[in-house]
């Protein structure tokens, strides 16, 4: 099978290299990748819908995963907000449409940025922490273990991360969104002072169904790909330590890109409706 | 069990694996029976791992058959891979404990998955098998806080909880002092004794092997070509297999 251009190679070459990843280096180790998420994705949907079902570990996992992360998505969420309308005023002025900030700020947060950006910081905490928690898991034989004590382990391990994963994601982007509205409210009342009530009912006011659902939906498909990625490096891990850190990084690396690809096709999908 | 009217608890007929062009086991042959403890004993990297998970179900072998209680490993149905995987225990070599679970825990979780245990059944449970390793007092502590030779026991309970007819011990002593060692090997023979346990041992730790093994085989070049008890394989006449017990 033909390879990717020579200094393309060389480039994933260096990076797996440098960045301790496993990147495919070739077409052909590319689809066979891509086949091995697939075929795992297809493993998850048999095992999730069959009893009995492992409630107490998925709630067990959604609370580690989701409200653990509350202080970073939290701060993330401030941060983007203050500076998006700190950064808009000026320029917002110059037209005279300074009270259009609030709204301009909200549609942006809720339609792309607060979507996309806590997910790339989720996929860096839990798509990581998956990996390598699985990763080590493999390493030491305890996923073994549990293969021969027949407990399942893929559905206990595996289905309970990526429901949790997938159901988690969207209430931390709301969460996002609505600490980004805050801090853009905080931003606003540096230059001039504003009301609370004034800036959100103008922050809402520019807001359609449009802009927030399908921005909410694609959330579900990032928590999906971060959990499923995630699962699958660390499921997959070789032996030996090293494997652990690298399917840790190569979670990471993946999973990112899955939240921008997604992104792109709900745009495009978005834009059609 | 009865395998063809004998008292065989485990029959291994010319299996083989093979790592892509890497030849591992070229047909090897094994009869275990009742309370028999077997000792394998070969070089590094030459297959005595494979075995084992060939015989659990971690691995599938390229050809021949696993039988244990009138099941081939290999050929199970839906129903009988959890009866199997019961009646067969593994103690694997560094305990794989599962460390973000307590003692505790980890010897609840093959109970409440498999056997659907609850409330006091489940902690007298717990506590007994601790019990028949010295170590009810560890029920509360995570893996991180116990010793290598106590996580290799805690496993052992672990293992044990689910009663098991047939266990595999991958290498059960290793990295362990000779006292604590000592206390391993007398524990599977404890087992052999009041459980009549059939046990499969991978170990290069003479002394215990010397203390547990009825029969000890040894694996070369992918069979197992000589075995005998340990006193005839002591002083076997083939240099290979003098070389395990000769540290002169």
């Amino acid at each position: 099978m033909s390879k990717i251009s020579n200094t393309n190679l060389n480039v994933i070459v260096k990076l797996n290299s440098a960045f301790n990843l496993s990147l495919p280096v070739s077409v052909e180790e590319f689809l066979e990748k891509t086949g091995k998420i697939f075929l795992f994705a297809k493993r998850f949907f048999t095992e999730a819908f069959l009893p009995p079902f492992d409630f107490r570990e998925a709630y067990k996992q959604s609370f580690s995963i989701g409200y653990k992360s509350l202080p970073l998505i939290g701060i993330t969420g401030f941060i983007i907000g203050f500076t998006l309308t700190l950064q808009s005023i000026p320029t917002l002025n110059k037209f005279g449409a300074a009270s259009l900030v609030p709204s301009m700020v909200a549609v942006a947060v809720l339609r792309e940025i607060g979507p996309v950006i806590s997910s790339l910081i989720f996929a860096g905490k839990i798509g990581s922490g998956i990996g390598a928690e699985l990763g080590s898991m493999r390493v030491t034989e305890q996923i073994d273990a549990m293969e021969v004590s027949g407990t399942r382990p893929f559905r206990y391990l595996v289905v309970t991360r990526i429901i949790a994963s997938t159901f988690t994601l969207p209430l931390l982007v709301i969460y996002a969104d609505l600490i980004a509205l805050l801090g853009g409210f905080i931003a606003v009342n540096i230059s001039s002072p504003m009301n609370l009530n004034l800036y959100f009912m103008s922050a809402f006011s520019g807001l359609g169904f449009m802009d927030v659902i399908p921005a909410t939906i694609k959330t579900y498909f990032f928590g999906f790909a971060i959990g499923l990625v995630g699962c699958n490096e660390g499921w997959n891990a070789a032996r030996g330590t090293e494997s652990v850190g690298i399917a840790a990084n190569t979670a990471v690396v993946i999973s990112s890109l899955m939240v921008i690809i997604i992104d792109m096709l709900a745009v495009q999908i978005t834009s059609l409706l | 069990m009865n395998m063809n009217g004998t008292d065989i608890a485990l029959k291994i007929e010319n299996v083989t694996k093979a790592f892509g062009s890497l030849k591992i086991l070229k047909g090897v042959n094994l009869e275990a029976k009742k309370a028999e403890t077997i000792v394998i004993l070969g070089r590094s990297g030459t297959g005595k791992s494979v075995i084992l998970k060939c015989i659990i179900g971690l691995l599938t072998p390229d050809s021949g058959k696993i039988i244990a209680f009138g099941m081939d490993s290999h050929n199970l149905t839906k129903e009988q891979r959890p009866i199997f995987r019961k009646k067969i225990g593994y103690l694997f070599q560094g305990g794989a404990l599962y460390d973000s679970m307590s003692i505790r825990e980890n010897l609840e979780f093959p109970l409440i998955r498999q056997e659907d245990y609850q409330g006091e059944l489940l902690t007298d449970k717990v506590i007994s098998a601790l019990r028949s390793v010295g170590l009810e007092s560890a029920i509360d502590k995570m893996p991180s806080e116990v010793s290598g030779g106590m996580m290799k026991r805690i496993a052992l309970a672990r293992t044990l909880i689910l009663e098991p007819e047939i266990i595999l011990y991958d290498e059960p002593t290793t990295g362990l002092d000779p006292f604590t060692s000592k206390e391993i090997s007398e524990l599977i023979i404890k087992l052999k004794e009041e459980r009549k346990v059939t046990s499969i041992i991978i170990t290069h730790d003479i002394p215990c092997a010397r203390l547990v093994a009825d029969r000890v085989v040894v694996l070369k070049d992918g069979i197992f070509f000589k075995q005998g008890t340990f006193s005839e394989m002591e002083s076997s006449d083939d240099e290979f297999v003098r070389g395990f017990f000769d540290f002169k």
